[in-house]
């Protein structure tokens, strides 16, 4: 059975071989002229437009290829300006909260130094004061 | 001044509860102080940082905007030239086929010839 399946496949293959060989053929005629083979006639302009389609093919093709080239550059360039932009902007905004943070911190320790400075001894005498005072002036009122 | 210290003498102890009175009222008004001194901080640096975000938001926005009209400049530049090296192909392409076209009628072997060479076809009589 694989022997029958090998044979049809190296024929199949002469086959192809046969379909795909062979240039292609062509001839000048003058108007009336007979084709000595079956054929596609293409007057002298579309001839003409083939073989200069030949010629340009390349250099269209580069000259495509540039551009596509330089317009996927240039949209690659604007996304990674858009993200510097970004990048430099949040550095900027991310120094704006560290500094203004840090100034908010410094006056708050201003503000708890200045009230330390006034309050830790006088208060605790105060409040000794305070309680005696009120002590004696209750006293003093319940008396009268 | 013997009024005075018959006075004081007399009434010390409410003397010193008013002393006492203002000296803690004294205290809780710089407590309060210092409270409203550490709000009006917090409001100073919230107004600065919103102040400055905002600034830096806008700022991104004008930047990003002048990078896109850079970008439709530079777009439109090159259509521009790629538009223009298409024309001056055409012209060219246009040319050559009316030099083939004169090629085919004074000299059919040339003709051939450069069939043969671009297609590599096979020439037949």
């Amino acid at each position: 059975m694989w022997s029958r399946v090998v044979q049809v496949l190296i024929v199949s293959l002469f086959l192809c071989a046969q379909a795909h060989a062979g240039v292609g053929k062509f001839t000048l005629l003058p108007q009336g002229g007979i084709v000595p083979f079956e054929a596609t006639c293409f007057d002298n302009e579309a001839t003409a437009q083939l073989l200069t389609w030949k010629e340009y093919l390349v250099q269209e093709q580069k000259a495509l290829c540039g551009y596509e080239k330089e317009r996927i550059s240039l949209d690659f360039g604007l996304i990674v300006d858009n993200l510097n932009i970004t990048l430099d902007e949040t550095k900027v905004r991310y120094q704006v909260e560290i500094g203004t943070r840090d100034e908010e911190i410094e006056k708050l320790r201003d503000i708890i130094k200045k009230n330390k400075k006034m309050n830790i001894p006088v208060v605790i005498a105060s409040s000794v004061a305070v309680g005696i005072a009120i002590g004696f002036g209750s006293y003093h009122i319940a008396r009268r | 001044m013997k009024v005075a210290l018959g006075f004081l003498g007399n009434y010390w102890k409410e003397i010193a509860l008013a002393v006492l009175l203002f000296v803690v009222s004294f205290f809780w008004w710089q407590d309060h102080k210092g409270l409203v001194n550490a709000y009006d901080a917090s409001i100073e640096s919230y107004e600065t940082r919103i102040k400055e975000l905002r600034e830096s938001y806008q700022r991104e926005t004008e930047r990003k905007e002048a990078a896109l009209e850079e970008f439709k400049e530079k777009v439109y530049l090159l259509e521009a030239q790629y538009q223009g090296y298409k024309e001056e192909i055409d012209r060219l392409k246009e040319d050559r086929v009316e030099d083939l076209i004169v090629l085919r009628r004074d000299n059919p072997d040339q003709l051939i010839l450069e069939i043969e060479a671009k297609f590599g076809f096979e020439h037949v009589e």
